[in-house]
């Protein structure tokens, strides 16, 4: 148990965990008037302690946005808990009307700011920032120690050791710029989901028996960087077939291969293409195949065969005639018919406020998906090979068995062993992390498996009777009637699952069942894959099957935008079809009512 | 030589009245001696260097020609 509560930060502990019998009757009393639910969105698996920076760093920003800075009138923030190795989440409504104007007014003023500049905040502001953080955590380096300083630290009177002082410096600074990155996340993410908030409520209140999901089509079809690793892996398939190198490249069973041939050619197609290949990884290749926020997620630039198995699979297409094209277009002219007539059928006054509410909803879209390419894929990878550079320092000093272990380990505590490593240097004797780590991590391990093995509920507490917080309803898809379907009203039932309809279309097909990473291999042409979650960077999966069926996820969810942008029926939030539905059975989904039917 | 010693780091105890715990969560782990950090489990090597270390520097002897150094 000690070692288990050394493994996440104080605060984040249920209080009778944290303090056992003694625990404050006040806290546990609060903790009990909330509703926590899992957030098995983003954070599926136990948390390890270091992968555990990106959810405290998340609570701290997301929820200071909605409370401090935007005002947000009836939400506050969202608070977590760990519990047994797994990240629950709640939310802090307001609820008191008075409140509630007085923070309406605030919120207008500042949230009216970025609506009204938001294309020039996010085109001159916000992606330089961010790019320029990307590059300041791509330039910390992290050096070994040496023997002895170089000797301009004398005769250039440094006045340090840069060695010592800079590894343990450019941790904190690593760490410090992670947090920077996350308050680039949710600058104008929240603002993002409030005004598809406000659209969908205003929808829902004038037409109360509307689809959600045309309410969802109506800012669908609008191009975003986030697409653009998998539309450059088209381009360059389609390159292939014109270059006629298409058969080569499909001769090669890895990417090692491919690069170690192709960089020897001496033929001009090949290496014209090759040189197309090696220009698209920086930024595109930096994209994790998972959602971003475990360190076990393969990233396409660290695992070259991952792009280049989806880049076979479309050559295979394009030779086989069929076209790449994703149904963006098609989404474009579907969504303006759409818009159009639910406008006719609205009063004078009700048009302004539906053209206002619905030109927000659209501007603010490409932010909404596109924020993730630069934190969650682009930032995140660099953050990923960075830790790991410290992780093989302390692996060639005996503080961790493998570089990857210093995942088991708090960032404060890697900061700690970086400080053991420079004073034993200093003083040259044995490090104590030697001894110390090795033990603790090992411990730490055995914990984490167990708790892996045991399955958290998917809500804890007492449901509330309504939700406002826009993160909570937009895009992990809590609503009330999501709650009767954890709490076993419907779900449960057995043949017929519920869920949020995500993207329009009715099919039959063979179930696959993904529940990790690794099992993405099992998905073949025209299967319907049913997954606890999905990652937007699963474009190409989404390309070969005929529908998805996940646990997560909302209306504004990635996997719904992904589906519709790739124009594949899709049934989302369903609560636990992924543990129902086994894999082979035969299911029909339908992405118009959110109902998935298992037939036999 | 005299064999006259202090004792050594694994032979100081704490006391008995303290919170073991919270005292360990008062320092980092790498400035408290072996047997308080690990107990028990303490990796021989580590007591055996904090043995020689003490045992060379703490001498009683030794100490007093330090002094007589400054």
């Amino acid at each position: 148990m000690e070692t288990y509560k050394r493994m996440y930060p104080y605060f984040r502990l249920p209080a009778t965990v944290l303090f056992g019998r003694d625990a404050p009757k006040e806290l546990v009393e609060w903790e009990r008037k909330m509703f926590w639910y899992q957030d098995a969105m983003h954070h599926y698996d136990v948390m390890t302690p270091l992968d555990d920076i990106h959810p405290q760093d998340w609570e701290l920003v997301l929820s200071t946005y909605n409370s401090r800075i935007f005002v947000v009138p009836p939400a506050n923030g969202i608070p977590h808990r760990i519990v047994n190795g797994y990240l629950f989440i709640s939310f802090v409504s307001v609820l008191d009307e008075k409140e509630i104007q007085k923070r309406l007014e605030y919120f207008q003023r500042r949230a009216g700011h970025y609506y009204q500049n938001w294309n020039e905040i996010y085109e001159k502001s916000w992606k330089p920032e961010a790019e320029r953080i990307i590059k300041e955590m791509e330039a910390l380096e992290f050096r070994d120690l040496p023997e002895f300083e170089d000797e301009k630290v004398v005769f250039d009177h440094l006045g340090y050791s840069p060695s010592a002082y800079h590894l343990v410096e450019n941790w904190f600074k690593l760490m410090l710029l992670e947090q920077r990155l996350w308050w680039k996340h949710f600058e104008m993410l929240n603002l993002g989901y409030a005004a598809y908030l406000l659209f969908y409520q205003f929808m829902k209140q004038k037409f109360p028996d509307i689809p959600d999901q045309h309410i969802a089509l109506m800012v669908a079809g609008i191009d975003v960087i986030l697409f653009k690793p998998d539309l450059e892996l088209r381009r360059l398939a389609k390159l292939a077939v014109e270059l006629g190198v298409a058969d080569k490249i499909l001769s090669f069973a890895t990417a090692e291969q491919m690069e170690a041939s192709l960089s020897r050619s001496s033929d001009q197609n090949e290496r014209k293409w090759f040189d197309e290949w090696n220009s698209v990884k920086y930024p595109w290749f930096y994209y994790t195949t998972g959602i971003g926020f475990y360190h076990h997620e393969p990233r396409w630039i660290d695992d070259l065969n991952i792009p280049f198995g989806f880049l076979k699979d479309y050559i295979a297409k394009v030779k086989r005639g069929e076209t790449l094209e994703t149904a963006t277009e098609r989404l474009r002219s579907q969504r303006d018919d759409i818009a159009n007539k639910y406008r006719e059928l609205l009063g004078e006054e009700d048009r302004k406020v539906f053209d206002q509410y619905l030109q927000v909803a659209r501007t603010v879209f490409p932010y909404v998906e596109e924020h993730n390419f630069f934190v969650e894929h682009w930032g995140h990878t660099v953050l990923y090979r960075k830790i790991r550079e410290v992780g093989r320092i302390l692996h060639r000093h005996g503080f961790l068995e493998k570089p990857d272990d210093i995942f088991y380990m708090t960032w404060w505590e890697v900061a700690l062993a970086l400080q053991d490593l420079v004073a034993s240097w200093g003083v040259v004797m044995p490090a104590v992390g030697k001894y110390y780590w090795p033990r603790e991590i090992a411990k730490r391990k055995e914990i984490l498996k167990k708790l892996r093995e045991v399955k958290p509920p998917p809500a804890m507490g007492t449901p509330p009777e309504v939700v406002t917080e826009p993160f909570t309803v937009m895009l992990w898809g809590v609503t009330r009637e999501r709650i009767e379907d954890w709490l076993g009203t419907a779900a449960a039932a057995g043949k017929v699952i519920k869920g949020f309809p995500a993207s329009p279309g009715l099919v039959e097909g063979r179930a696959v069942v993904v529940t990790s990473l690794e099992e993405l291999s099992k998905v073949k042409e025209g299967d319907v894959l049913v997954c606890p979650n999905t990652s937007p960077a699963w474009g190409p999966v989404f390309a070969k099957v005929k529908a998805v069926v996940s646990d997560i996820g909302g209306l504004m969810a990635h996997a719904a935008i992904v589906a519709r942008e790739y124009g594949v029926p899709a049934v989302v939030g369903t609560g636990n079809a992924s543990r129902i539905i086994k894999d082979g059975m035969k299911i029909r989904v339908d992405g118009f009512k959110g109902v998935v039917e298992i037939l036999e | 030589m005299s064999e006259r010693r202090f004792p050594y780091p694994d032979e100081i105890k704490p006391p008995e009245d303290i919170d073991l715990e919270t005292y360990k969560r008062m320092y980092p782990y790498f400035r408290l001696p072996a047997t308080v950090l690990f107990g028990r489990d303490a990796p021989k090597e580590l007591v055996e260097w904090e043995r020689k270390m003490f045992a060379g520097r703490h001498r009683l002897g030794d100490l007093q020609e330090d002094v007589s150094l400054l």
